[in-house]
């Protein structure tokens, strides 16, 4: 049961079919990788694992260890242990980092339990130096007049923070240069483990030279079209994405 | 106060006890051991009350509001009888008086030190509207607050005044009086409360707050009545040379209030910050009135209000800048925005400027908007539960204002009560 398993999952917005029966299966302790056009649908997959309710559900189920998540609340998705690291991460104005993911450590308490001060500064400044975040960014309100590079970081603060067991990047790589891209991608790795399975979408195969997938799935207009090992990723780089269309057809 | 004095009839509202003659007698007859000149404001407040001609219904400074809510003729006028439990004085006051400083409660300085109050007469309420509510707070004024800073003395803790609410069905007039002479610096920080599950009564607050040239005056005011109350915020600053005057108030409580705030900038560079939050739960109404004059040339105000409406609640913000032609130079803003929490929420704004000078800065503007829902979702998705995810955004869209406080331990306090509301 330790897998984030999705079947045949359907979805559409508006009466689009964006998601068309996709089936995709992560277990615990691997990294797999979603590559795809624009438009294929990646990140309405994790915009739908997260409780978006933009989005209507047509069939299928996603499994969280076992655990149906279609239909459950955002929060209660995020509780269960599944983290996205937004492709476009939100300012919050007047909102500190501290306290934003202090909020988030205090929803997973219960009763009168409160997160310890002092263990979990401890905590934020250990995983603050390890991105090389500045520690005066605690104070500074989310993502509000960040660069790309420190947004994206922020993100995966926030993720090794929470200590998810199935993490979904949504185009991390998006908005990085090659320094940035560095130092989120060792955040990443720092993060991998037997407990943890991770999700990484991306249009670039430049991402995974640094986060290595033990899987590469393309996905092509709302379906795994195609399943292989990291060299996938290489094979779509060099020949782009129309010869997934030409073996689809086929 | 006699420009009202014109003859016309005397009120014959029979619903309305604060006009009763034998009432007012009463009241005068408790404090008959008041010097003599403030008998004669008494008297004089309360006569042009009875003489005020009627309320028209088309008078553009209740726009918006549904005045009949804000009534205050239901409520029983105070006794004139002594109640210590009405004002407090929470902080230590002992070394204030080698410096000369006039702490104490209104009652208290009136009996002890009455020369510190004998420009009560000319201190003036705002009259943006609620006239007769500041005729009231002179003729029954009984409780409050009156602070003289003399020159060049800095009080470095604030003063921390607690007032509380009469019992049911009554209405009780604060009367807060703020004075800094040259070069002074002090903050006082006042806050309104009352029993949790008492019925209606009324509170006014009227307040008048006097920075000589180089001083500086920072007022706080909490106002967190139970949801039952009425509060009316009758607030005049005038700063002098130079002076500087930075003022908040918080609301909370109260099941309608209404907030007039007239700021003068009566000299060349006085500076005048004005803030203000609410949060609405229920069907909590909030009036809001404001004016800031600028008479002299190098002047600078700034108006910041925000609303985070939840609920029924209603918010009604009006304001107006207006400079006067000798103001040159003068920078005044103002800006009033609203969050709606829930579709049945509601803000009305009406920001405006008046401008006879040529050579000035001025802008205002007004928002009403809704939580962002993408940001919302950005919230949830890390675990925080919904309730919890709009009260971090609430306190988020309200902290621009206590940043500009400048000033953390007060921001803090505010930031206490702001969540103590939350939890309730």
């Amino acid at each position: 049961m330790s897998y984030l398993e999705i079947k045949d999952l359907r979805v559409k917005i508006e009466e689009k079919k964006i998601l068309r029966g996709l089936n995709l299966n992560i277990p615990k302790g691997e990294v797999h990788a979603i590559m795809g056009p624009n438009g294929s649908g990646k990140s309405t997959l994790s915009k739908v694992l997260s409780g978006h309710d933009d989005y209507e559900v047509t069939s299928g189920s996603a499994l969280l260890d076992g655990d149906e998540i279609l239909g459950m609340e955002p929060d209660e998705i995020s509780r269960l242990g599944l983290f996205l690291a937004f492709q476009y991460p939100l300012e919050v104005p007047g909102v500190s980092i501290a306290n934003f993911i202090r909020a988030a450590l205090q929803g997973r308490l219960t009763g009168n339990e409160t997160v310890d001060a002092v263990g979990y500064y401890k905590d934020l400044y250990a995983s603050m130096d390890e991105l090389g975040i500045d520690r005066k960014f605690t104070s500074r309100c989310v993502n509000e007049g960040f660069s790309g590079g420190e947004k994206k970081r922020c993100e995966i603060l926030q993720m090794a923070m929470l200590k998810p067991k199935y993490c979904i990047l949504d185009e991390t790589d998006s908005g990085l240069d090659i320094d940035a891209l560095k130092i989120v991608a060792k955040g990443v790795n720092q993060m991998r483990n037997p407990d943890r399975g991770i999700l990484v979408i991306t249009h670039y195969q430049r991402l995974l030279e640094y986060i290595v997938p033990d899987k590469v799935h393309v996905m092509w207009e709302g379906r795994i079209a195609h399943s292989g090992g990291k060299e996938l990723a290489l094979e779509l780089e060099a020949k782009g994405y129309d010869w997934v269309r030409e073996e689809l057809v086929a | 106060m006699n420009e009202l004095n014109n003859g016309s009839s005397v009120k014959t509202d029979a619903m309305d006890s604060f006009a009763d003659e034998s009432l007012f007698k009463a009241f005068a007859e408790a404090r008959s051991w008041e010097p003599g000149w403030m008998a004669d404001l008494r008297k004089e407040s309360w006569e042009c009350y009875r003489t005020l001609p009627p309320s028209v219904s088309k008078d553009e400074r209740w726009r918006f509001s549904p005045k009949a809510r804000l009534s205050h003729s239901a409520f029983t006028p105070p006794s004139g009888k002594k109640d210590e439990t009405a004002s407090a004085i929470d902080s230590s006051v002992e070394n204030l008086k080698e410096h000369g400083v006039t702490l104490g409660l209104f009652d208290e300085i009136l009996l002890s030190n009455p020369s510190a109050l004998e420009s009560l007469s000319d201190l003036k309420g705002p009259n943006l509207g609620a006239n007769n509510i500041h005729l009231l707070a002179q003729a029954f004024s009984e409780h409050g607050i009156v602070l003289h800073v003399p020159k060049g003395v800095t009080l470095e803790k604030p003063i921390m005044v607690r007032h509380l609410a009469p019992p049911e069905g009554r209405a009780r007039f604060h009367r807060t009086i703020m004075i800094l002479e040259e070069g002074a610096s002090a903050t006082l920080v006042e806050t309104f409360n009352s029993p949790k599950n008492q019925g209606a009564s009324l509170v006014c607050s009227a307040t008048n707050i006097v920075a000589k040239t180089n001083s500086s005056a920072n007022r706080i005011l909490i106002q967190d009545l139970n949801r039952n109350s009425s509060f009316y915020q009758l607030d005049t600053k005038r700063a002098y040379r130079n002076a500087r005057v930075r003022c908040c108030s918080l609301h909370l409580g109260s099941a309608q209030s209404r907030f007039e705030n007239l700021a003068i900038a009566a000299e060349e560079g006085a500076e005048i910050d004005l803030l203000g939050l609410s949060v609405g739960k229920g069907t909590q109404l909030f009036d809001q009135r404001t004016r800031q004059l600028h008479l002299a040339p190098n002047g600078r105000s700034d108006l910041l209000y925000k609303n985070a409406l939840m609920d029924q609640s209603k918010a009604i913000f009006s304001g107006i800048i207006k400079v006067e032609e000798p103001a040159q130079q003068t920078d005044a803003y103002q800006t009033n925005r609203n969050l709606l929490l829930s579709p049945e929420a509601e803000a009305d704004s009406l920001p405006g400027l008046e401008i006879l000078a040529n050579e000035v800065k001025c802008s205002h503007g007004a928002t009403i908007g809704e939580i962002d829902m993408e940001q919302l979702f950005y919230l949830l998705s890390r675990g925080i539960s919904k309730a919890s995810a709009k009260e971090l955004l609430v306190n988020g869209f309200l902290d621009e204002v206590l940043q500009r406080l400048k000033n953390e331990v007060i921001a803090d306090l505010l930031r206490k009560h702001l969540k103590e509301n939350f939890s309730h």
